[in-house]
């Protein structure tokens, strides 16, 4: 399911929430729309199941616009939402909550119950144990699954997180992201993936959006926007992400290497590693390295390390 | 305590019938509340202004007094039952909606989203999300409903509504404790009875308290199919009579008298109906056939007439019978013997050591202290017009209660006051009436009024009734009134005792 923004403007009033955003998402990505709190992520990504509609622009879902969809219910019950916090409903069990599409989809019982003991078993909670509980007998990792559980189980193409994570405390965080990172691969369907954790936007995303002020900054791998950050905010929002100074490019603004001159240059892609580096320097203990337009020797290296070494 | 058991055990029946008719009316005073209430919440959950607007004019209705609604509601939809849920309906609505409606507008908005991103049906929304989680909250506000609705319901027996409310009306008005706390208590445990009982459902799941609903209901409207059915097959004529025992005691007699006759009429009666005004629009509206009233009612209120009111009883029953005729197109029968109209008293010792027969002799004793009704005290056709006829004096003249004036006299606090001829407490106090030699007082005859349709149409039932006519003296009313009042008996048994032993009755 490939979902485009065309130009997409949103105003409140008069203040404008998102401003001319285009983007495309690829089927069976995980993309993640990361950036501060208030900078349109939300109104984004809900303009995706029509919770919210752009003043102007179109959202298109496999070349369909989402403003002509016949029957928006219909529609809604073909996408998986995972709400912060679990937003289950304090009135029905683990098992309700969690077929809430499969009823509205007139689905036999017997086929939620099944499919809904097969979800609980894939996120870690034992079926037999959670079914019946009601949302106020869960801890929050454990509401969390539930939603998880719920958004997938309508075997939905496109689904759409919100800030799940963010009210867990950091062990919870990574196994539910790892969880996630599993069940994309295992379910193959495309999921979208909204938070302001920079840390977790790189964990999990396949490639993904930094946005900020309603306006799109970069779109890109986690490698390409770490190593080549479009601009001040990109830079800044991503400068504590300590995998940064592992890139080869950031070799270069710590003032070393030279112009390329063209002799006997090994070329590494922007996205190199310092150990892509230390590698081929195994192989090869005097190449010497290009990167973009600038070329690197061995002792820039070692150099870099030792200084880089003192300040981390 | 004594009295209690005994008034409990001589009108248990009644009692229990009273409380039905009071659950009655409380439950179909709140399950229209409930129709009515809810719905509005749902349907203005998206239109939070025109909620804020009906929530607005909800308050302000139940800010005007109960009986301000009852009042206003008479000439549209007269006297009964119906009025009185009207009232009650309109009382309750308040505290059902703001309440759903505080509970449906405040769910968690993003449990809101939740539901409307999974693209649930409305249905589903509203029955499986939004009224649970709104539940306790409409619990909460039916809770107050009920108990208010029950607590109002007493104010139906002011309109003829039934209910346990004719038991302590009945209480004020014949100075009757047991009756008075019987309605009261009974009042007050039912509501806590009803609040426990929501605060239960509250815990059962949604479906459950739906169907119990459904099943009250059904239950419900087949009983009263059930006796609308069984009223078909008979023809029924409704009584009414005026607060007190004495009203009571002669609508026993006609409904007794009527019954016996006619196989095939069942007589309704409605004691402590009401008041003159409210009997009378009852009667002409139709809502009530017959009605006991009195010669001197008739011409001082009913009636407009600008002659003065003939001191000569049968007199003023013939231009009472006329005006009435001409006005209102209706018919009032011969009247029984008894007078009901003022007269003057004093301790049977003092009538005795002063020689006092009749009025004029109160003259020989200007150290008297008196002490009258205020009303009495006032009229022209009370104490000033009885002073310049008699010529009067009294040491000192003041107004009292008029409950409280036979016991003050009684005790010796006071010497004479007025009362009505019929009044047990002269028995109760061994006190001696005045004689009203010049007539000063007007006259009060009690006949059956209906409307002459009514008359032309049931032949039988006039000839029933006018076996009354000029039967029961001033002192025989007297005595029934004691048993009913003071000695608690049942009006129907006194009434039934009476005509058997003067021989209107058969058996
Ligand atoms: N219904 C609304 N009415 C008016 N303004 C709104 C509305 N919803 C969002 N906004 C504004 O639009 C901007 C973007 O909001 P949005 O919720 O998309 O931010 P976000 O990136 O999701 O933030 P967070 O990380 O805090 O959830 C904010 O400035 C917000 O105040
Ligand atoms: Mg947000």
């Amino acid at each position: 399911m490939m979902i485009q923004f065309q130009q997409v403007f949103k105003k409140y009033q008069e203040a404008a929430a998102l401003t001319d955003i285009s983007l495309s998402i690829a089927s069976h990505e995980l993309f993640v729309l990361v950036g501060p709190s208030g900078s349109g992520k939300t109104t984004l990504l809900k303009m995706i199941n029509r919770l919210n509609t752009p003043t102007s622009g179109k959202v298109l879902i496999d070349d369909l616009d989402v403003m002509a969809v016949p029957d928006v219910r219909e529609f809604r019950r073909g996408i998986g939402y995972v709400l912060q916090a679990g937003a289950l409903f304090p009135n029905m069990t683990v098992a309700e909550n969690a077929s809430i599409q499969l009823a509205a989809q007139n689905v036999p019982q017997d086929r939620r119950d099944a499919r809904v003991r097969e979800l609980l078993n894939a996120v870690g909670l034992a079926s037999d144990k959670f079914m019946n509980r009601m949302p106020n007998e869960l801890s929050g990792g454990e509401a969390q699954r539930v939603g998880i559980v719920r958004a997938l189980a309508a075997e939905p193409n496109i689904v759409l997180m919100d800030e799940p994570f963010s009210a867990l405390d950091p062990l919870s965080r990574r196994q539910l992201q790892d969880l996630v990172v599993k069940l994309h691969k295992q379910f193959n369907t495309t999921i979208i993936f909204v938070t302001h954790d920079m840390d977790e936007a790189l964990r999990l995303a396949d490639r993904l959006a930094v946005i900020h002020d309603g306006k799109l900054q970069q779109v890109g791998t986690p490698d390409e926007i770490l190593a080549t950050p479009a601009n001040q905010f990109v830079a800044e929002f991503f400068a504590n992400a300590g995998r940064q100074s592992q890139y080869v490019k950031s070799v270069l603004p710590a003032g070393f290497g030279q112009p390329a001159t063209g002799s006997a240059l090994v070329s590494l892609p922007e996205t190199a590693m310092l150990s892509d580096w230390a590698a081929l320097l195994q192989q090869s203990p005097t190449a010497t390295v290009g990167i973009g337009d600038m070329q690197l020797a061995p002792a820039d290296l070692i150099a870099y390390l030792a200084q880089t070494r003192g300040v981390q | 305590m004594q009295d209690l058991t005994n008034y409990l055990s001589k009108n248990g029946g009644e009692i229990l019938n009273a409380l039905w008719q009071h659950i009655a009316i409380s439950v179909v005073a709140t399950v229209i509340t409930v129709l009515i209430a809810l719905p509005l919440a749902i349907v203005l959950i998206d239109h939070r202004r025109a909620g804020e607007a009906v929530l607005q004019v909800a308050s302000v209705i139940q800010t005007i007094p109960s009986l301000a609604i009852l009042g206003l509601l008479i000439p549209l939809v007269g006297i009964g039952t119906i009025p009185a849920i009207i009232a009650l309906v309109l009382y309750a609505i308040m505290p059902v909606f703001s309440n759903a409606y505080a509970g449906l507008t405040n769910i968690d908005p993003l449990l809101v989203e939740a539901a409307d991103a999974f693209g649930v049906s409305r249905r589903y929304k509203l029955f499986k999300i939004q009224l649970p989680l709104a539940m306790p909250m409409i619990l909460t506000g039916l809770r107050i409903a009920v108990v208010m609705v029950i607590g109002t319901a007493t104010l139906a027996a002011l309109i003829g509504g039934g209910g346990l409310g004719t038991y302590i009306l009945l209480g004020i008005q014949t100075n009757n404790n047991s009756a008075l706390f019987v309605g009261a208590i009974l009042a007050a445990v039912l509501a806590l009875a009803a609040s426990a009982l929501i605060k239960f459902l509250a815990q059962t799941n949604l479906k459950h308290v739906i169907v119990g609903l459904i099943v009250v209901l059904a239950v419900g409207f087949g009983y009263a199919g059930v006796r609308a059915w069984q009223n078909a097959q008979h023809q029924t004529v409704t009584i009414a009579g005026k607060m007190g025992g004495e009203p009571e005691i002669l609508i026993n007699m006609y409904k007794e008298l009527i019954e016996k006759d006619n196989a095939r009429v069942t007589v309704d009666l409605k004691p402590n109906f009401g008041g003159t005004s409210f009997l009378f629009k009852g009667l002409r509206s139709g809502k009530i056939d017959i009605y006991p009233e009195f010669t001197g009612t008739v011409l001082q209120s009913l009636v407009k007439t600008n002659q003065s009111v003939p001191h000569q009883p049968t007199r003023a029953y013939s231009l009472a019978k006329k005006l009435l005729s001409e006005q209102y197109a209706m018919t009032l029968l011969t009247p029984m013997q008894y007078q009901n109209g003022y007269m003057m008293t004093v301790r049977a010792a003092d009538a005795k050591k002063y020689h006092l027969k009749s009025i004029a002799d109160l003259k020989q004793v200007p150290q008297f202290r008196a002490a009258f009704d205020p009303d009495f005290y006032q009229q022209s056709d009370g104490y000033p017009g009885l002073k310049n006829a008699y010529g009067l004096t009294f040491n000192s003249v003041r107004t009292m209660e008029p409950a409280l004036r036979y016991e003050a006299l009684a005790k010796g606090k006071i010497d004479v006051t007025d009362g009505y001829t019929t009044d047990p407490q002269i028995k109760q106090y061994h006190l001696t009436m005045l004689t009203d030699t010049q007539q000063f007082f007007p006259p009060y005859q009690g006949a059956p009024l209906m409307n002459t349709k009514f008359a032309k149409a049931h032949p039988e039932i006039v000839k029933s009734l006018n076996r009354l006519a000029g039967k029961v003296t001033t002192s025989e009313m007297q005595e029934m009134n004691y048993q009913v009042t003071v000695k608690h008996e049942k009006a129907a048994t006194v009434a039934h005792r009476f005509l058997v032993t003067h021989h209107l009755l058969k058996d």
